[in-house]
C-alpha cells in the first residue's frame, strides 16, 4: 500500500513538472493551474506513503533512494507554499521537475531497507536527517529564485522586456528569506548531528568529508548573511552568491559521497 | 434572409467622414428607436445593431438581399444624421453573411483596430449588442452573432498573445517599474520636467498604484501647478540631489541641454540607497541622463528610443499572434454559421415538400394495391390526383413563407412551420 500511493505520487509530481513547462512555456494559465493541483495532491500522496512506511518500520529516511524522495517532499512544501504566498509560477518551472527528477533517479536505486542498528536509532538522527533535507530544499529555493533574478536582471539590462520573470525586488526577498532559512536549518542540522555522534560513538566531530564540506556551505551562506545585513551588496552580486552557495550544497552532496563511498555519511552503504 | 454589415473605419474613412456618422449616447439611443419604433413595424429592416466607436461606425441588420441591406442602412444614415448619401457613400464597406461574421469576431478580436488587439473594442461590442437588445432592435439573430463575437473575441485574448505587451510609452515604463520593484504601492515616483509624455507616464504610473509622486521643475510655479492638477508633492530644484536618495523611478523630460544625472552624481547617491533598485525613464531630447549612469549597480536606464523599441517589439509579437487569431475566428464563424443556416427558409421548403410527398407517395401505393383491375388511364388519373392534392396543400404555405421570411420576425414563421409539420431543426446556437 505505501508503494502505491507512493508510485502515484511520483507520477503527480512528474505531471506537475511537465505542466509548469508547458504551461510556462506556452503561457497557459490553465495548465499552471492544474501543475499546483497536481503537485498538492503528490506532496499528500507521499506523506500517506511516509507515514504508514513509518508505522511500519520505524525512520524512513535512510537509503539514498529514501532521502531524495525526503528531499523532494520539502521541496514541492516550500514552493508551493511560497507559490501561494506570492503567486509567481516561474520558480515552479526551475523548481518542481527538479524535484520531479531526484524522485525519479531515487526510484532507479534499489529499495532495500533493513532495520538500522540499535546504537544509531536515535530521535537525534531522524532530527539530523530531516532538517539536513529541509536546508537542502531552502537553498534550492534560494538558488531558483536567484537564478530567476539574475535572468530578469540581464534581460532588463538588455531591453529584452518580452521574457515573464517575476520582479527583481520579489525574487531578491524571496531569495534572501530562503537562503538564511537553509542557513539555520544548516547549523541545526549539524548540532543535531553532532549531539547524534557524541551519544552513538562518543565524539561530536570526526572531520569527515561531508562535515568538512558542510562546514564550507555554511561559510558561503554565513557570507551571504553578512553582506546582506551588514555591507548592502546590491542584488546582482548578491544573486551570484546564493549560486555559489548552491554549487556548495551539491559538492557537500555529491562529493561526499564520492571521496567517501563508505563514511559514516554515505547513503549508499545499506 | 441575409446578415449585411454597411460601415466604415479608420483605415478607410477620414476623420470627418467618421465624425458625420458617429452616433453619440443620447443619438444613438433616438437611432435605434427609428430602426425598431415602438409600434413594432421595421421601416429599415427586421433586425439593426449600431456600432459606433470613435474609429469605425457599423450597422449590422438583417435583410432579403446584400443590396436591399445596403439600401436600407444608407436610407437610414441618411434618416438619421440628415446627410445626403453622396457625402458618406463611398467611404463605405458591405459584407455580407460568412463575411459579415468574419468581419465583426475581426472587429471583437481587435485584429481591425488602429493598436492591434487592443482590448476596449470587445467592451464596446458587448454595448452596442446589450443597447440593441434593451430597445428590441436586435432580434434573436444578431444577439446570437455578437454573443459570438463576445466569445470569439474573448478566446481570442485568452488563447493568443494578442492583447499582450505594452503598447504605449506610459505602459511600457509601468510594465518595466513592476518588473523590477513588483508591487509599486512603495515606490516613489519622481517627475523631473514637465514634458507631456513624462506627465502621462508619471499619471500611469500612480493608476498602478505608485506610493507617491513628486514633481521637481526649475520654474517652482509651474512644478506647483502641475502638482495640484495631478495631485502630487512640488519640490524646488535644489532638492535634485536629495530627491535621488529616495527616489525609485526618476522620470526626466527636462529641456536641459545636458546631462542633468551623471554617474558622479547619481553614484554618490547609491551607497544612501542602500543598493534599492533605481529606475531612470528618460523621455527628453537632448537626453537628461548620461548613459554612463546604466552602468551603475542596481541603475536600470530607459530612454525614448528604448521605450519606443519595447512597444515596436509588442506590436510585432502581437501581429506574429494574428494567424491564430485568424483560425479561432474561422472555428467560431464555422459554428455560427451553421446555426444560421439551419434557420433558413429554403431548405425548409423542401423537406416540407419532401414530407408531403412522402406522404401522398404511401398513401397512393396503398390505394393502388387495393384496386387491382384498373387501366392505364384510371391509374394516370388516380396519381395525379394525390400530386394535385399534396401540391394545392402546400401552394399556399410556401409563398406565404418564401414573403414572410423577408419580413419583421420572418425566422419566426418558419419556426412555427417547423414545428406544426414536425420538421427537425437542427438545435439553437451554442
Amino acid at each position: 500500500m505505501p508503494q502505491v500511493l507512493f508510485n502515484l505520487g511520483t507520477v503527480l509530481y512528474a505531471v506537475s513538472g511537465y505542466l509548469y513547462l508547458t504551461g510556462w512555456l506556452a503561457h497557459r494559465r490553465r495548465e499552471l493551474r492544474w501543475a499546483v493541483y497536481a503537485l498538492l495532491g503528490s506532496v499528500v500522496l507521499h506523506a500517506g506513503a511516509v507515514a504508514s512506511r513509518w508505522l511500519t518500520f520505524g525512520f524512513p529516511f535512510l537509503t539514498l533512494r529514501e532521502v531524495l524522495s525526503l528531499y523532494a517532499w520539502l521541496l514541492a512544501l516550500l514552493y508551493l507554499t511560497i507559490e501561494w504566498r506570492f503567486g509567481y509560477t516561474v520558480l515552479g518551472v526551475l523548481v518542481v521537475p527538479l524535484g520531479a527528477s531526484t524522485i525519479l533517479v531515487g526510484s532507479l536505486l534499489p529499495p532495500a531497507h533493513e532495520p538500522l542498528l540499535p546504537l544509531l536509532q536515535s530521535p537525534w538522527l531522524m532530527a539530523h536527517v530531516s532538517v539536513f533535507f529541509a536546508a537542502y530544499a531552502a537553498f534550492t529555493l534560494a538558488f531558483a529564485a536567484a537564478l530567476a533574478y539574475l535572468l530578469q536582471e540581464r534581460a532588463l539590462r538588455r531591453r529584452q522586456v518580452a521574457w515573464r520573470l517575476p520582479p527583481l525586488a520579489v525574487m531578491d526577498g524571496l531569495s534572501r528569506w530562503s537562503a538564511t532559512a537553509g542557513l539555520l536549518l544548516m547549523l541545526a542540522a549539524i548540532l543535531t548531528g553532532s549531539a547524534w555522534a557524541e551519544r552513538a560513538w562518543g565524539t561530536p566531530w570526526v572531520w569527515e568529508p561531508k562535515q568538512v564540506l558542510s562546514l564550507l556551505t555554511v561559510a558561503v551562506y554565513g557570507l551571504y548573511f553578512y553582506v546582506r545585513h551588514f555591507s548592502h551588496w546590491s542584488g546582482r552580486r548578491a544573486a551570484w552568491l546564493v549560486v555559489v552557495g548552491f554549487v556548495s550544497v551539491l559538492v557537500t552532496f555529491v562529493g561526499a559521497e564520492l571521496l567517501a563511498p563508505a563514511g559514516l555519511h554515505s547513503f549508499l552503504f545499506r | 434572409m441575409h446578415i449585411v454589415v454597411v460601415g466604415l473605419n479608420h483605415r478607410v474613412a477620414p476623420v470627418e467622414a467618421r465624425e458625420r456618422l458617429a452616433f453619440t449616447k443620447t443619438s444613438l439611443e433616438e437611432a435605434l428607436a427609428r430602426l425598431r419604433p415602438s409600434d413594432g413595424s421595421c421601416p429599415y429592416a427586421p433586425e439593426g445593431v449600431i456600432l459606433s466607436t470613435c474609429n469605425r461606425l457599423e450597422v449590422y441588420v438583417l435583410a432579403p438581399s446584400l443590396a436591399d441591406g445596403q439600401r436600407a442602412v444608407c436610407r437610414f444614415l441618411e434618416d438619421c444624421h440628415g446627410e445626403p448619401r453622396e457625402t458618406f457613400q463611398p467611404y463605405l464597406y458591405t459584407y455580407t453573411d460568412e463575411e459579415a461574421v468574419a468581419h465583426l469576431f475581426s472587429v471583437a478580436a481587435g485584429l481591425d483596430s488602429m493598436i492591434l488587439g487592443e482590448s476596449q473594442i470587445l467592451g464596446q461590442v458587448t454595448e452596442a449588442m446589450e443597447r440593441a437588445l434593451a430597445c428590441g432592435a436586435a432580434g434573436k439573430v444578431l444577439a446570437a452573432l455578437f454573443r459570438h463575437a463576445v466569445e470569439a473575441g474573448k478566446r481570442a485574448r485568452t488563447e493568443t498573445a494578442i492583447g499582450r505587451g505594452a503598447t504605449s510609452v506610459s505602459h511600457v515604463a509601468v510594465e518595466l517599474a513592476q518588473k523590477i520593484f513588483g508591487d509599486l504601492s512603495a515606490c516613489h515616483v519622481l517627475l523631473v520636467g514637465a514634458g507631456e509624455m513624462a506627465e502621462l507616464a508619471a499619471r500611469a504610473l500612480v493608476a498602478y498604484g505608485a506610493g507617491s509622486l513628486s514633481i521637481l521643475n526649475r520654474t517652482r510655479e509651474r512644478a506647483e501647478r502641475l502638482a495640484a492638477e495631478i495631485g502630487a508633492r512640488p519640490l524646488g530644484w535644489e532638492r535634485l540631489e536629495e530627491a535621488l536618495w529616495w527616489a525609485d523611478i526618476i522620470i526626466a523630460s527636462t529641456g536641459a541641454p545636458h546631462a542633468i544625472f551623471r554617474p558622479e552624481n547619481v553614484g554618490r547617491a547609491l551607497p544612501l540607497r542602500r543598493n534599492r533598485p533605481l529606475f531612470f525613464i528618460d523621455i527628453a531630447v537632448p537626453r537628461n541622463v548620461d548613459p554612463e549612469v546604466a552602468r551603475l549597480e542596481g541603475v536600470y536606464l530607459y530612454d525614448i528610443d528604448d521605450l519606443r523599441a519595447v512597444v515596436e517589439a509588442s506590436l510585432a509579437e502581437r501581429r506574429r499572434e494574428v494567424p491564430k487569431v485568424k483560425a479561432i475566428i474561422a472555428e467560431e464563424q464555422r459554428e455560427f454559421m451553421a446555426w444560421f443556416r439551419s434557420l433558413d427558409v429554403v431548405p425548409l421548403i423542401v423537406q416540407l415538400r419532401e414530407q408531403a410527398e412522402r406522404v401522398g407517395q404511401a398513401e397512393l401505393e396503398r390505394a393502388l394495391r387495393r384496386l387491382d383491375d384498373l387501366s392505364d388511364r384510371e391509374r394516370k388519373v388516380i396519381e395525379m390526383m394525390a400530386h394535385r392534392i399534396v401540391n394545392k396543400i402546400l401552394h399556399r404555405p410556401i409563398i406565404r413563407l418564401k414573403e414572410r421570411a423577408g419580413g419583421c420576425d420572418g425566422y419566426r414563421y418558419a419556426e412555427v412551420v417547423r414545428d406544426l409539420f414536425g420538421l427537425d431543426g437542427k438545435g439553437g446556437p451554442a
